[in-house]
């Protein structure tokens, strides 16, 4: 099985390079033969000595037996009908090229095409002007066409198109020599490569489309194939005029066969090579990318437009392709239009896109002068805004009314709650001689406090999480109200023994903060040391500066065991005591956080064994020295 | 005798107040709307009201507008909602005081007596010039005396300095600094608690509340300030 499989992997491997070398040898034998053509064409034009030398005796025959006799129609002053029967009866092309007695042109193939001016006009000219005519004509091999001359009698032997004929039918005998060899070697290879395609890959293209399930592909290359062959057959018809059957022929084999050998790299999918090529492609393409990137995207499309149409222009006159450079202009005014137009609207887009990421989504973008899917694409970005500002009101509605419901539900329950404490403390204070009427009373009164806590610290934790909160910012000094706080904690603490220390900087620190939530936040942690430090313990406020923020430290021991991550503690309605016999809501640190949070600082908090730590961050003022000197 | 107007819809509540205002020295009237409450006033002469703002048809706050509108009795204002912008909105439509349900009856009884106080002696005896005052408290720096709400204050001589600084100054900001600096005349290196532990005890023994002082307010993060009082 194994063996089987290498063999066949073998085979493959074989096929790939036999074609691979087929491939290069075909390229390398056209270009050859291309070369010799051009080589011999260079020789046509340079080697005089060459020209010389070379004779054809049967084509000197035609010619001079056809040059003799228009010499003789001219003199005899016939028509333009009679020179004309007897030039295609001489199997001559009655195309004639108009040319006052100078250098032929030739070598272009598209001359002789435009210069198709009938002998008649020339002829008139030299009845009119009762001259006598030189007449001459030659054929070129190349394009296999002919060519009359007509020339003044008083032209000189040596005139330069008396030479230009001789070297003619030299040139003719070596060139058609040259271009028979080369088209032979083309149509060979070429029909080689056809055969090989078409019996041989067609083959396993099926195979591949097969496995890959896709019969499509077979279809859909085939189709490519002859759409591009069609073109460059139509194209070259077009550009190239008449072109001989067998140059014609050989020229379809050549194109064809680079066409049909494009999706041949199919084959090489997966092999070292195409891997090695599709890196190399890869990086070259990265590279690329990477130098485009760092260009600003204007400047660069800019520079790559102007490139492209420089180059247009270029080849325009370099191709004497006047009647384009028209075309040019009119294709340049509408694009720079059209580009001016997506600039435009592309930029609205953008300012628009940006201010919605800043989340500005009351901003609308103009339609006004935008048509089709740009005009769609500006609704879209509309709607978009509309949508997420809709978005964003229902959840700020739902949070409002949220909050309205607690606060509301909150205020209802304590008016019940006010009677409750109320006589349940009246009935404390009866003098009674039963005292668990006295003791139940008490708890009573206790728990209806607690109550009323509890309702306080939830209408306070769902005003801070949902931001209904009124926020006034001011410049606050850390110290002085470190010492505000302590002082107002100073006896409260001192009852339980705890002894505080304070660690500051001695400069002022100042940060950006509401000085009222900022009370709040102190005096839930301080409130939090109090009730939950071990009594007679130490407790550590440290404040830190950093370069750009100050940090405000709370370290104290837990009088109980901390069996809780800290993670937890800042959820709502969590307590350090799970047990849940000490008065509190659960609600302080998570409102202590929303607080600190709603001044745009941070809270940090720590659990290791019993050490309770928390860590306020908050920014400094920017501008410091300012507000200083404002003080004093 | 006093005339104390309570008014609240909920009668219970109406039987707790009158039960902690039971004294020889008052006179309880009740009603339990707005509308009722301005026909005992003009029925009776009211020297204070005490009245719920959530009430059925006419709230309190509507009917406080209409009691200004012929007498400045004392208006003590109860009311479950406890947001600034509620107090806000009670002391400007002419309340004298506030108080959050559920209350303290002690706190009630005080600031009713407080009340009753000053307006008695706001329409009564004639104001010494040499006096400082701010609200119910007035301080007479030749007597070295403090009255609260007509009552004598004992007040050690550091609290009495500052009491003084403050109330010569009113509405402006001191921060704890600028307190030691003038008290103790020395630099206040590391001993700015002092100071805020000698407000917190102004602030005890002058204040019906300290948690939510009247007068004695600290601006925080920045100092103390006394509130100026028209």
């Amino acid at each position: 099985m194994s063996a089987k499989k290498r063999k066949k992997k073998i085979i493959c491997a074989v096929g790939r390079v036999m074609l691979a070398l087929i491939t290069v040898a075909a390229f390398f034998g056209m270009s050859v033969s291309e070369l010799f053509c051009r080589e011999a064409e260079k020789e046509g034009f340079y080697e005089e000595e060459a020209l010389k030398d070379a004779n054809s005796p049967y084509l000197d025959r035609i010619a001079q037996d056809i040059t003799d006799s228009l010499v003789e129609l001219v003199e005899a002053q016939s028509n333009y009908g009679v020179i004309r029967d007897y030039l295609v009866s001489q199997g001559v092309d009655v195309q004639l090229y108009r040319d006052r007695g100078v250098y032929p042109m030739w070598g272009t193939y598209s001359e002789p095409y435009k210069a198709k001016i009938t002998i008649r006009a020339e002829l008139n000219y030299y009845e009119t002007t009762g001259r006598d005519v030189w007449c001459g004509f030659y054929m070129s091999p190349k394009d296999s066409y002919y060519c009359l001359y007509l020339m003044r009698p008083d032209c000189p032997a040596d005139a330069p198109i008396r030479e230009a004929y001789d070297s003619l039918q030299i040139l003719h005998d070596k060139w058609g020599a040259a271009m028979r060899t080369a088209t032979a070697t083309k149509i060979v290879f070429g029909l080689c490569i056809i055969l090989y395609l078409f019996l041989f890959l067609e083959r396993r293209y099926k195979r591949h489309a097969e496995r890959k399930r896709d019969r499509g592909f077979l279809v859909w290359r085939l189709a490519v194939t002859a759409v591009c062959v069609v073109a460059i057959i139509l194209t070259e018809r077009l550009l190239e005029g008449r072109i001989a059957y067998w140059q014609f022929l050989s020229r379809i084999l050549l194109r064809s066969t680079a066409v049909s050998l494009i999706p041949a790299a199919v084959l090489f999918q997966g092999t070292a090579a195409s891997r090695f090529l599709y890196r190399l492609s890869q990086k070259a393409g990265r590279l690329i990318c990477g130098i485009l990137r760092k260009l600003p995207l204007l400047p660069s499309i800019i520079v790559l437009y102007a490139g492209v149409s420089g180059l247009e222009l270029f080849f325009c006159f370099r191709s004497k392709w006047y009647w384009a450079l028209g075309l040019w202009i009119v294709e340049k005014a509408v694009v720079l239009c059209v580009g001016i137009y997506l600039f435009v609207c592309g930029k609205r887009f953008l300012a628009a896109g940006e201010l919605m990421a800043q989340g500005e989504l009351n901003h609308e973008v103009s339609t006004a002068g935008m048509a089709g899917p740009l005009k769609q694409h500006g609704k879209n970005l509309n709607s978009i805004s509309q949508g997420i500002s809709r978005a964003v009101e229902a959840k700020m509605k739902s949070e409002r009314m949220k909050t309205e419901l607690i606060t509301n539900v909150s205020h209802d329950i304590k008016t019940p709650l006010t009677s409750i404490i109320n006589y349940s403390r009246l009935i404390g204070d009866q003098k009674t001689e039963n005292e668990t009427i006295t003791e139940y009373a008490q708890v009573l009164l206790r728990q209806a406090e607690r109550m009323k806590k509890l309702l306080d610290d939830l209408i306070e934790a769902s005003k801070a999480a949902s931001g209904s909160m009124e926020i006034h910012f001011a410049p606050c000094e850390v110290d002085v109200l470190l010492s505000q706080a302590v002082g107002e904690y100073q006896s409260r603490l001192e009852e339980k023994q705890l002894e505080l220390r304070t660690v500051q900087p001695e400069e002022t620190i100042r940060i950006l903060a509401d000085g009222q939530l900022l009370w709040r936040v102190f005096d839930n942690l301080l409130n939090n040391v109090y009730k939950y430090a071990q009594d007679g313990s130490r407790v550590y406020l440290n404040v830190e500066k950093t370069t750009d923020s100050v940090r405000i430290i709370f370290r104290n021991m837990s009088k109980f065991a901390l069996n809780i991550s800290a993670e937890e503690l800042e959820e709502r309605f969590v307590r350090g005591d799970k047990s849940r016999h000490l008065e509190g809501s659960g609600l302080g640190l998570a409102i202590t956080k929303s607080l600190v949070e709603l001044q745009n600082g941070r809270m940090e908090l720590l659990v290791d064994g019993d050490l309770f730590k928390v860590t306020l961050v908050f920014g400094l003022l920017a501008d410091e020295g300012k507000n200083t000197a404002d003080n004093r | 005798m006093y005339h104390i107007l309570i008014c609240d819809d909920e009668r219970d509540i109406v039987n707790a107040l009158k039960i902690y205002l039971n004294d020889s020295n008052y006179a309880l009237h009740e009603a339990y709307n707005g509308r009722e409450a301005l026909q005992v006033m003009e029925r009776e002469e009211i020297q204070l009201v005490l009245m719920d703002v959530m009430m059925p048809e006419m709230d309190g706050i509507e009917t406080m507008v209409k009691i200004r509108e012929k007498s400045n009795v004392p208006v003590i204002l109860l009311t479950a909602k406890s947001e600034d912008s509620d107090k806000i909105l009670g002391l400007n439509v002419g309340a004298d005081d506030y108080i959050t349900k559920p209350f303290n009856p002690m706190e009630v009884c005080a600031r009713v007596k407080s009340q009753l106080r000053r307006y008695l002696q706001l329409g009564g005896s004639s104001v010494r010039k040499e006096a400082l005052r701010c609200g119910g408290i007035e301080l007479d720096d030749k007597e070295k005396k403090v009255l609260c709400d007509g009552e004598e204050v004992s007040l050690t001589r550091t609290e009495y300095e500052i009491l003084k600084l403050l109330m010569e100054n009113q509405g402006q900001v001191f921060s704890p600094r600028d307190i030691y600096r003038r008290i103790w005349n020395d630099s206040p290196y590391g001993s700015e608690n002092t100071v805020a532990v000698h407000i917190r005890h102004l602030r005890e023994k002058l204040e019906i509340n300290p948690a939510e002082p009247r007068y004695l307010k600290v601006v925080w993060g920045q100092g103390y300030k006394c509130e100026k009082y028209v």
